[in-house]
């Protein structure tokens, strides 16, 4: 026996007599594993009295300003660098922000969730735009690493990338990582927010940070605040933003006080969790229909 | 290339060593130049002689060339370093690259030697490169300038060279991505458009068959986009794709985007030439190389556009039959619509073989060819609307966000791009360019063309100004242009380069093959043209009408570009000054040119283009020029084959207000104003007539005034003509041609001598001199069949007369082939009449009648509703000739309550036929006292078959009266007058009833 959880072990070996991925009955009882019951789901339940501490958010960006007072230092500062021989390796890199975008999602998530701690891989490696092959190792060192969720405000139009990006976001998912991801600010296909794997957010154009939408029509899952938020900027500054990239940090945000109250929940409860108390379904009259 | 200090190597080294040595110099040098597609053609010594382009050319072989040149002395360099630790030696070489014709020889075994100036200007060149390095000539210069960084060195001069020689140095094998011009603009939206155009494709080629597809919309919709999607997803080799371009100047140049078209294809027209063999082929041949070489003809000689139709459609059939056949006709909205005509006849009458027409046009195009593609049964026609908003913000997010990954912060720029484009994709991209230039402070300008020119507003100077000069050449230019403009306004060449680079860069121009650019949207142009200020216009066409002018031998002679530039100077002049008369220098040789044009256009019955090239002429005449004079004329010639009455009049009152002080002029515009009211019935003959002896008397001053002679003599074989009276009609064409001749005016006499020809049918001139005339013209006309036809009709007619039925019939054989591939309906009209002619002389009435009918058929399809009158009376005489009196009696009432009045020549007919009716059933005092009535118009008409067959018919209605002495008399007139005629067997016939040795006259 091990410590590391059922979710993050390498796939079992096959058990002869039962198909392959099955199990004999027998050992169905062994091992015991943690759970987080899901009672009648309010916000109450949900993230009351909750601060997100001991939850791991990484924000996969432009970098993130450490020192910025709305950001309150970071954990872990990485970039993904040339290792010279043309690939691409996660390296621990000065907490600083080349463009400002990644420091305002640090700092949505950090008004939300004051308690979680927060971590920066730098993929967008000019600030403005970055590869696609240094998103994907970003993803796939910030999923190796564990963190219990990942904030992508980004996303790529290129096909080429498609198939690797569901591979990882389908990993994450398994591994009891949650992505949020933003969608497109133009009305395009990109990835990897249209993902069933990932939580996907787009906004809404209210006020306050804690009231978000279940959107029935998929593939967007949830709406945040996004427009015209105070945030975070390079350099110290605070600035109004506007975009699909800061209603997803408000997602990671409660995601990690969510987790950070019912440490066992599965990616897929946490959906759960987001849709109960969601304000168009958790509220009378929010506009959901509840059936018996 | 070749080895610098080969020598004292050679010196130095064991003989074995160096072998080795050599050899892998060679190895390495060879593989970097069959890696870029060169050829060594031989080594020298230790030099190479590569040759790119020599068996197969590429667009980009000095492209090619150069980046070959550069990695073998990478190679080279790499090779030195090794031989550096086990030789001690080290290699260096440099290299001259020169572009130009040489002279290939192949030899055995595939093998080839070139030969030429550009082979030795290469070797000097090397000579006097730098170890290390490539020099270009000039040529090769301007090819690459646009792929390859290089820099001018100061001018060298080569042994053997008298001059001393520019050259370039590369810098670079490729330019730095920042001045590469911007990849295409991806396609949006247009998926089920794009598969309708492959659907075409794939019906033409499984069918076998003629598509017209055609693309419309507005400017920067994405028509020619969408076209290029297309042909980009063609293999090649599997099709052969051609294309020209109408343009909105040069107008009456009905064939340019023909000619542009056959050029395309690989190997030019010499290659397509090649294709054309035999004796259709050769006919075809001739006719095309009038329009794409612009090929001089014979004096006298012509092509008409229905034999160039079909001389196209002759070349098509036998492209499309090696492999399926795509033809791109770019910007039809500007087409002449005798080139519209072109395209349709293709679409209609091309069978059995794989041919897509792609038109791509504005919707203009609808505005003046309402039913274009109608009843085609495979014609389509595609039009392409503005994209949703979804699909603007997927174009402007693709053209904005070239990177893989990006933040979703709000795209301020790209979301307001995407809404104020109004789905047109030019208008996004430029939207875009405007936003990355400037921030979208205020407003934004709200239609596209106020958008380009923000955008031309936003160039720095200098840029600004090369745009202004190229606009003013046109959509496309050449570099060389180009230079010696931005010269005159003081821009260096080597900055010209530079700001050629970051003009495509910008995606305001593009370059392309050989040292040639283009806008890249006509509208950009016509914007960028409009933007300029006139004054600098004018100044710049006058430059450039001067250099097209440059001499005949020179290269850059190009009358018809010469003379645009010189017209677009005179008008912007006017424009300007509208009180200063002065014409640029240029304007006379470029009126000279464009009625040379215009005369040709005309010569091949191309109306309307003459017409316009003929008008623009006349705006490039200074007033009190004498030449004012014939531009009418001929104007009113082109207006009346088009039935047209405003044309003709306006020309000759223009003519009247520019040399108003000529008497010489009046006089030739008052008889052609004649000439148009009689032709178009305005006015009646008698008024006309009336009015030419008065215009006759006060020419009687001026016996020497030929123009207006000639023309007052052709008014009067007009005159004469409407009453029948043919001789004297021909009497009249006679003086007109002696006129033509005494001022050696090729055009006057041809027409004069074609229609001498036509009218030797009716006059009592003898059949061999009118046959005479028909040889004579059958050989000037060979390639002008529409001209060629009436010759053919007419010599059927006069054979058949003298007796020859078989000869009669094979004249008509040869025309019916050359009206039926030309599909000229109403010349096959004209031959089906006369087969019946020559089958009802042969006796043969019910043949006779059949093609009669035939022809009436035609006839009453036809547009502008030709007289028939005379065809139906020819019907009733059939049936009576073959003993159906009844239905004779009943076809002549319907002739006769027909609308309008009937023809001197139909009522002699008709009545004549009525009293042999009335004969047969013996009503005999009706019918002779019918056939009296008519004796004295028969009498007087000039025709001696008309007035043979009337005096015939007289004589047996008199015999059968028994009025024998009277029906003598009669028929002795009517044999007199077909005897002088030469109608032997008509004679004859009457002769021996006369005799009494024949029953009954037919």
């Amino acid at each position: 026996v091990t410590d590391i959880p059922p979710w993050r072990r390498p796939p079992r070996d096959h058990f002869p007599g039962v198909p392959a991925w099955g199990v004999p009955a027998s050992a169905l009882p062994g091992e015991p594993f943690a759970v987080s019951p899901v009672g009648p789901v309010s916000r109450e339940w949900a993230w009351g009295g909750a601060d997100g501490a001991g939850v791991r958010v990484c924000v996969l960006d432009s970098g993130v300003e450490g020192d910025h007072p709305l950001v309150g230092g970071v954990e872990q500062s990485m970039e993904v660098a040339d290792a010279g021989d043309g690939t691409l390796r996660v390296v621990p890199a000065e907490p600083t922000d080349l463009a400002g975008h990644g420091t305002a999602c640090a700092s949505v998530i950090r008004l939300i969730a004051p308690g979680a701690c927060l971590s920066s891989v730098r993929v967008l490696t000019s600030g403005k735009h970055g590869s696609g092959a240094a998103l994907l190792a970003g993803l796939r060192w910030a999923i190796d690493e564990g963190f219990d969720v990942i904030n992508m405000s980004l996303s790529t139009a290129k096909d080429t990338f498609r198939d690797e990006l569901r591979e990882l976001t389908d990993q994450a998912y398994f591994r009891r990582t949650v992505v949020v991801a933003s969608a497109h600010n133009m009305p395009v296909h990109s990835y990897p927010w249209p993902f069933a794997s990932v939580v996907s957010v787009a906004c809404h154009d209210g006020p306050d940070p804690m009231t978000y939408y279940y959107n029935p029509a998929p593939p967007v899952d949830f709406y945040a605040r996004g427009v015209k938020v105070p945030v975070a900027w390079r350099g110290g500054k605070q600035i109004t933003s506007t975009g699909n990239s800061f209603a997803a940090p408000h997602i990671a945000g409660i995601s990690a006080l969510i987790l950070s109250k019912h440490r066992m929940l599965a990616p897929f409860q946490l959906k759960s969790v987001l849709l109960l108390a969601a304000e168009n379904v958790a509220r009378p009259d929010g506009g959901a229909r509840v059936i018996d | 290339m070749d080895i610098v200090g080969s020598t004292a190597l050679a010196e130095r080294m064991d003989p074995e060593a160096l072998r080795q040595i050599m050899d892998r110099y060679f190895a390495a040098c060879g593989t970097a130049i069959a890696e870029h597609g060169g050829i060594v053609e031989k080594f020298v010594g230790d030099a190479i002689l590569a040759v790119f382009g020599a068996t197969v050319t590429h667009e980009d072989d000095a492209t090619r060339a150069v980046r070959a040149a550069v990695s073998a002395l990478a190679a080279l360099r790499d090779l030195s370093a090794e031989l550096m630790a086990s030789y001690q030696v080290s290699l260096e070489a440099r290299c001259g690259i020169c572009t130009g014709d040489v002279l290939v020889t192949l030899v055995a075994d595939g093998d080839f030697r070139v030969i030429g100036d550009a082979v030795n200007t290469a070797s000097r060149l090397q000579t006097a490169a730098p170890a290390g390095e490539v020099l270009l000539a000039e040529g090769t210069a301007a090819m690459v300038r646009s792929q390859v960084a290089i820099e001018p060195v100061p001018a060298l001069s080569l042994k053997g060279k008298s001059r001393a020689v520019a050259a370039w140095r590369v810098t670079s094998p490729a330019l730095p991505a920042a001045d590469r011009p911007a990849a295409v603009a991806p396609l949006i939206g247009r998926d089920e458009e794009l598969e309708e155009l492959r659907q075409s494709f794939r019906r033409a080629t499984r069918r076998r068959q003629a598509c017209l597809t055609t693309v419309l919309g507005g400017p920067g919709i994405g028509k020619s986009r969408l076209v290029q999607e297309f042909l980009g997803t063609l293999r090649d080799g599997e099709v052969t794709v051609l294309s020209g371009r109408c343009s909105a100047y040069g107008k009456g140049v009905t064939y340019k985007p023909l000619a542009e078209m056959l050029g395309s294809y690989p190997g030019g027209w010499t290659a397509l030439a090649a294709l054309l063999s035999g004796g259709q082929g050769r006919l075809a041949a001739r006719s095309l190389a009038t329009v794409i070489e612009q090929a001089p003809l014979a004096v006298g000689e012509s092509v008409g556009v229905e034999d160039i139709s079909w001389a196209v459609r002759y070349l098509l059939d036998i492209l499309a039959r090696a492999r399926p056949l795509i033809l791109v006709w770019e910007d039809l909205h500007w087409s002449e619509q005798t080139l519209l005509d072109l395209v349709d006849d293709v679409a209609t009458w091309l069978t059995d073989v794989p041919v897509l027409l792609l038109c791509v046009a504005r919707t203009e195009l609808l505005e003046s060819r309402p039913g274009w593609g109608g009843g085609k049964p495979c014609a389509l026609a595609l039009e392409l609307g503005p994209l949703t908003y979804e699909q603007s913000a997927a174009l402007v997010t693709e053209l904005a966000m070239s990177e893989d990954v990006y933040p979703q912060e709000q795209y301020e720029a790209c979301e307001r791009v995407a809404r104020l484009c109004d789905g047109n994709p030019l208008f996004a991209e430029l939207l875009l360019d405007v936003f990355a230039d400037s921030a979208p402070a205020g407003q934004v300008p709200a239609t596209i063309q106020a958008l380009l020119g923000a955008r031309l507003d936003q160039l720095p100077g200098p840029e600004r100004a090369l745009v202004e000069l190229a606009a003013t050449i046109g959509r496309e230019f050449t570099r060389d242009v180009l230079d010696a403009m931005a010269q005159a306004d003081g821009i260096s060449e080597p900055e010209t380069g530079v700001l050629l680079t970051r003009l495509a860069r910008r995606r305001i121009i593009r370059p392309g093959p050989s040292g040639s650019y283009s806008f890249a949207q006509t509208l950009l142009r016509d914007t960028a043209y409009t933007f300029t200020p006139k004054k600098r216009r004018e100044h710049w066409h006058e430059f450039l009408a001067q250099r097209f002018a440059a001499g005949e031998q020179a290269a850059s002679w190009e009358p018809l570009t010469m003379a645009y530039h010189a017209e677009a100077a005179a008008r912007l002049h006017r424009e300007l000054q509208p009180g200063d008369p002065l014409l640029p220098a240029q304007a006379l040789a470029a009126a000279d040119v464009l009625t040379a044009e215009g005369m040709r256009a005309l010569g091949r019955k191309d109306l309307p283009a003459a017409i316009a090239l003929l008008e623009r002429a006349r705006e490039l005449l200074p007033p009190g020029d004498a030449r004012h004079t014939a531009l009418a004329l001929h104007i009113c010639d082109a207006g009346l084959g088009l039935w047209d009455e405003s044309g003709p009049m306006a020309a000759l009152a223009a003519a009247e207000a520019a040399v108003p002080a000529s008497r010489r002029n009046a006089a030739a515009c008052a008889v052609t104003r004649l000439l148009v009211m009689l032709r178009l019935g305005l006015a009646p003959p008698a008024r006309v007539a009336a009015d030419a002896a008065v215009i006759e008397a006060g020419l009687a001053g001026d016996p020497d005034d030929h123009l207006s002679w000639s023309r007052l003599h052709q008014l009067q074989a007009h005159v004469h003509l409407v009453a029948e009276r043919a001789a004297a009609a021909e009497e009249s064409l006679r003086l007109a041609l002696a006129r033509a001749r005494a001022m050696g005016d090729g055009y006057e006499e041809e027409r004069l001598t074609c229609a001498l020809c036509e009218l030797a049918q009716w006059t009592p001139t003898h059949v061999q001199a009118g046959l005479d005339l028909c040889g004579a013209l059958r050989v000037r006309f060979a390639a002008n069949r529409g001209l060629l036809v009436p010759v053919l009709v007419t010599q059927a007619y006069l054979s058949a007369l003298a007796g020859d039925v078989p000869a009669a019939r094979h004249a008509l054989g040869v025309a019916r082939a050359s009206t039926g591939p030309l599909h000229l309906d109403l010349a096959d009209a004209a031959v089906m009449e006369m087969a019946g002619f020559v089958e009802s002389l042969a006796g043969e009435h019910r043949a006779a009648e059949s093609h009669y009918r035939h022809c009436l058929t035609v006839l009453r399809r036809a547009h502008g509703a030709p007289d028939t009158q005379n065809i139906e009376v020819a019907i009733a005489r059939e049936l009576f000739g073959q003993g159906r009196p009844q239905a004779a009696e009943l076809s002549l009432n319907q002739v006769e309550a027909g609308p309008g009045g009937m023809s001197t020549r139909a009522r002699i007919a008709s009545t004549a036929l009525r009293g042999r009716i009335l004969s047969a059933r013996d009503r005999h005092d009706e019918a002779v006292a019918l056939a009296l009535g008519i004796l004295e118009l028969s009498e007087r008409a000039d025709d001696p078959c008309l007035a043979g067959q009337a005096l015939s018919d007289l004589a047996v209605v008199l015999r059968a009266a028994g009025r024998e002495e009277q029906a003598a008399h009669a028929a002795g007139t009517a044999q007199r007058r077909l005897a002088a005629k030469g109608a032997v067997v008509l004679a004859s016939r009457v002769r021996d009833w006369l005799d009494g040795m024949e029953g009954d006259l037919p």
